[in-house]
C-alpha cells in the first residue's frame, strides 16, 4: 500500500479499530515511512485530547418533567390549553 | 373510554416512557455537544420523540433501526436548530474563544489541560456538521462504523474516511495555534 492509501487507516489504527492484517499493514508501511510516522505522531495528542474533552459531562442527564409530559401526553397539553382559552376569554 | 381501550393507551404510555427512559441521555449528549446549550439540547430531544411518537403504530420496531432513526433526526433537527441560531451561535463561540488564554505573538495557546480540552471542542465546532457528526458518534457515543453507517446513510468506508479528515483538521490547526 502507498501512502495515499495508508493515511485514510491511521486514525482508526490509533483507535484500534482496525482488523489484524489491517494493523500489520499499518505497522509495516510507518516501519518504513517518516512521511506517515509523522502524520501518525501528529493525530494521536489530537485524538487523545479530543476523546478526554470528548468524555466531559454536558451538563443535561435527562429530559426535564414538563418535557417528558409533553411528549408523553400531547394531546393533555392540547386539551388543557383548549380548557384555559375557552374559560378565559 | 372503554376499559380495553384504556389498557392499550396505558400499555402504549408505557412502551413510550421505556423508549425514551432508554435513549434520552445518549441523544440529550449528543445533542448538547451539537447545538451547545443544554436547553436547547432539551428542545431539540423533545422534538424528536414527539415526531417518532406522532408517526409511531404502538408496535416495537427492532432496536437497531430505532436506534438509527433517533440519531439520524437528533442531527438534523439540532442542524436545524444551529441554522436558526446561527448569529446567536457565532456570538457566542467568539465568547467562548475570548475566554482561551492568548499568547503574546496573538496565538491562542492555552495553558492548563482543561484549556485545552475547551480548545478542542471550540474547534470541533467549527468542522461541517457531516464531520462532527461522524466525530460525535465515533468518540462519544462510542457506536460502531456500521451503527454509524446506518445512521448517516454512507457506507463505512466514507465514514472512516470521514473521521480522518476531521481528525486531521483539528491536529493542524491546534498544531498551528499551539494547543498541542
Amino acid at each position: 500500500m502507498n501512502c495515499k492509501q495508508i493515511h485514510p487507516l491511521l486514525t482508526r489504527y490509533l483507535l484500534q479499530d482496525l482488523d489484524a492484517e489491517q494493523c500489520a499493514t499499518v505497522d509495516e508501511h510507518v516501519a518504513t515511512c517518516e512521511s506517515c510516522r509523522n502524520e501518525l505522531k501528529a493525530l494521536e495528542p489530537t485524538l487523545t485530547l479530543l476523546s478526554e474533552a470528548l468524555s466531559e459531562p454536558v451538563g443535561v442527564t435527562y429530559l426535564t418533567a414538563n418535557r417528558r409530559k409533553r411528549i408523553l401526553h400531547p394531546g393533555r397539553t392540547r386539551q388543557t390549553i383548549q380548557w384555559i382559552g375557552s374559560h378565559h376569554p | 373510554m372503554k376499559p380495553s381501550k384504556q389498557r392499550t393507551a396505558q400499555k402504549r404510555t408505557e412502551v413510550m416512557e421505556a423508549i425514551v427512559s432508554q435513549h434520552e441521555t445518549a441523544l440529550l449528549r449528543y445533542a448538547a455537544r451539537l447545538v451547545n446549550s443544554s436547553t436547547a439540547a432539551q428542545d431539540v430531544v423533545q422534538n424528536v420523540f414527539i415526531k417518532l411518537f406522532r408517526k409511531w403504530d404502538g408496535h416495537s420496531q427492532p432496536a437497531a433501526t430505532l436506534k438509527s432513526w433517533l440519531f439520524r433526526v437528533t442531527h438534523n433537527e439540532s442542524v436545524d436548530f444551529i441554522r436558526r441560531e446561527s448569529r446567536l451561535r457565532v456570538l457566542h463561540e467568539k465568547h467562548a474563544e475570548e475566554r482561551l488564554a492568548t499568547c503574546p505573538d496573538g496565538r491562542n495557546c492555552p495553558a492548563s489541560h482543561d484549556d485545552k480540552k475547551a480548545a478542542v471542542l471550540v474547534r470541533l465546532k467549527r468542522l461541517h456538521p457531516r464531520e462532527q457528526q461522524v466525530v460525535l458518534l465515533r468518540l462519544e457515543q462510542g457506536l460502531s462504523y456500521k451503527e454509524i453507517a446506518a445512521i448517516t446513510g454512507r457506507s463505512e468506508g466514507n465514514v472512516g474516511n470521514i473521521l480522518h479528515h476531521a481528525v486531521q483538521k483539528l491536529s493542524t490547526v491546534l498544531q498551528k495555534e499551539g494547543v498541542i
